[in-house]
């Protein structure tokens, strides 16, 4: 494969990468919305089987795109890959990620602990367990599918 | 012997896959539960387990963090203040380590991808896909379920339409057991939806490590985040380190540095740093130095901890699984419900007498003087078990209000909510049907009328009772409008 064939293939895959992640985002936020307004409408089987054939569209249209995303990357030429160093992922040198000071690390975790057992505590001698508990030992048909 | 014990020894799971089982048996302690088909009631489900693990598997003895977040949006301030230290500190003290050492789900991935099939191997796309958990965390655990908490209608919607543990561990841990027969007649399009989903990721786990971890938990996306400063995880040793880039290579996941928000603390990047700059932190699971050589005294004083620390574990797990075996709040509260009157038997089936009781009324203020037996009303009787925390009760109530008023001369509809936190309800009651023929009233301690008229644990539940309190029809699903006026004119037109 010449230079410049590799180079046109790149540009082709990066304008369908591009796309492909457009689409899938835009079928994202349509399921999304799809969803919300599910949860508007009345328990009624047909509307739900409706409103989940809508919310299908876009996920599926997701799932191909992402597939088809997948699929690019494999294709796309070694010598793509090689030579194009924005084509690797974006590694950051570990010397270079930010680190936090020792000071800051301890100030940042002790606040956040304090923070933590505040509000377990405070939530637990308001009663916060009982909603947490009573969901737990009732079975959550939505989150097993049945529907 | 020796050939034996080398073999033994090759096959023995390493130190965190053995932490991954133990941690995948101590949350779903409940054996019982896959033979009786039943989910456990023990006070220990007030503690949400790190790991995802539905709370309506059969097994799970602790509750789930992310339906409990979504779940305390719509719930008293306390309860989201209690769910919130809980994940808070999980998160400061582990990280993501959590996922990488405690998660059933992500044990259940890896032991996928151990089957031999070609491999996707992480790539720019799955960087850029890795993203896309935390859009699902904004999205699906925060903002649709506190824009329905407005309307005071819980929506767990990670839950309820991505979840697959839910799918895998409740929906199929409960329909394996023939003693829930019943559910089936609750499968919609949403479990269609959900079993497809649910295949897709278990499938794709075979071929993508981690998928659902990489790109789709909203959990692990929410530890990550602690992951720089938690207390346990990865560290690197920025002196030793010569950026030759073998724990990248090495790593499966998309990490961009050792120890980022993607890093689940597995430990493959520490065999493979030539300078050893890599080590976990929280010194617990190697040593203070990589490079320190212990002596014999201390290598002893080592195994004897390791043995004595392994035997505790052991002593833990079978003190857990005992106290689920024996935990007396497995077996449902019942009242007595009296003995058979004439030709008809009292009991929860159709035919049978329904059982007496004199239940308390509510309404706005609380609970009034009033009370009501739903056997003895003279009419005929809908009586729906629902919750103010429960998504599909609170969708369907209208359709009974609608019923109740439309009816109101010759059928009484009884709203039975949950005697554990019934006093959510005043408040409902008040704001959404603060006139109507519907009579709200509320359970027994320990749920006892609803177990004796038959319910299992499933909400909403609906008994349909004749004029002489003889049970009609059973309902373990939801109902619309149409499905309440078959009842009613069915039963007229005989």
């Amino acid at each position: 494969m010449t230079k410049e064939n590799v180079l046109r293939f790149y540009r082709i895959y990066k304008i369908l990468l591009s796309a492909v992640i457009v689409i899938a985002g835009i079928c994202f936020i349509a399921g999304c919305i799809s969803i919300y307004l599910s949860g508007d409408s009345p328990y009624s089987r047909e509307i739900v089987a409706e409103t989940f054939g809508k919310i299908a569209i876009p996920v599926y249209l997701c799932l191909v795109m992402t597939i088809i995303g997948f699929i690019l990357d494999i294709v796309l030429p070694a010598e793509c890959k090689a030579d194009n160093k924005k084509n690797t992922s974006k590694r950051v040198k570990p010397t270079e990620a930010l680190k936090l000071s020792d000071k800051a690390l301890l100030i940042l975790r002790i606040s956040l602990l304090v923070i933590g057992l505040a509000l377990l505590i405070f939530g637990f001698i308001s009663g916060g367990t009982a909603d947490v508990i009573t969901k737990a030992i009732n079975i959550c048909t939505e989150c097993i599918g049945l529907g | 012997m020796k050939k034996l014990l080398l073999k033994l020894n090759n096959l023995m799971p390493s130190k965190r896959r053995f932490i991954q089982l133990y941690c995948a048996l101590l949350f779903n302690a409940n054996l019982k539960g896959f033979i009786s088909g039943n989910i456990f009631k023990g006070n220990s489900k007030l503690m949400c387990a790190p790991g995802i693990n539905c709370y309506s598997c059969p097994g799970a003895i602790g509750a789930c963090p992310l339906g409990s977040l979504q779940g305390s949006f719509s719930a008293d301030r306390s309860t989201l203040y209690y769910v919130c230290g809980i994940l808070l500190l999980y998160g400061l003290i582990f990280g993501r380590m959590i996922c990488g050492w405690f998660c059933p789900f992500g044990l259940i991935q890896e032991l996928l991808y151990k089957i031999k099939t070609p491999k996707l191997k992480k790539n720019r796309f799955t960087r850029i896909l890795s993203y896309l958990k935390y859009i699902i965390l904004i999205v699906f655990v925060f903002i649709i379920p506190i824009m329905y908490a407005f309307k005071d209608t819980p929506f767990p919607a990670f839950c309820k339409f991505i979840c697959p543990a839910g799918t895998l561990e409740g929906g199929i841990g409960l329909l394996a057991n023939k003693v829930n027969a019943s559910y089936f007649s609750m499968l919609g399009p949403l479990f269609t939806w959900k079993f497809v989903l649910m295949i897709s990721i278990v499938v794709g786990s075979v071929f993508v490590f981690r998928l659902f971890c990489r790109f789709i938990c909203p959990l692990g996306a929410l530890y990550g985040i602690f992951n720089r400063f938690s207390f346990f995880g990865i560290k690197l040793e920025r002196s030793k380190c010569i950026d030759c880039g073998l724990c990248l290579k090495q790593c499966k996941l998309d990490i961009s540095h050792v120890g980022d928000q993607e890093c689940i603390s597995c430990g493959d990047c520490i065999n493979v740093c030539p300078t050893k700059a890599i080590s976990f932190k929280g010194n617990i699971f190697a040593s203070k130095d990589n490079d320190t050589v212990f002596d014999e005294k201390t290598k002893k004083k080592q195994l004897i901890t390791k043995w004595i620390s392994l035997v505790l574990l052991l002593i833990f797990l079978g003190v857990a699984i005992f106290y689920a075996w024996n935990d007396d709040s497995q077996k449902a509260t019942t009242i007595d419900p009296g003995t058979q009157n004439g030709d008809v038997v009292t009991g929860n089936e159709v035919g049978n007498l329904c059982p007496e009781y004199a239940l308390e009324i509510i309404d706005r203020t609380g609970i009034t003087s009033n009370t009501i037996n739903p056997a003895k009303t003279g009419k005929l009787t809908i009586v729906n078990f629902w919750g103010t925390w429960c998504t599909p009760c609170v969708n369907e109530l209208p359709y009974f209000n609608q019923i109740a008023d439309e009816y109101k001369d010759n059928v009484t509809v009884i709203a039975i909510h949950t005697n554990s936190v019934v006093g959510t309800a005043y408040d409902f009651i008040g704001k959404y049907y603060p006139e109507t023929s519907m009579i709200f009233a509320h359970d027994t301690e320990g749920e006892a009328y609803y177990s004796t008229l038959g319910g299992r644990g499933t909400y909403p539940y609906t008994v349909v009772l004749d004029e002489d309190g003889i049970i009609l029809k059973i309902f373990y699903s939801s109902l619309e409008y149409e499905d309440l006026k078959e009842v009613v004119t069915e039963y007229f037109k005989e």
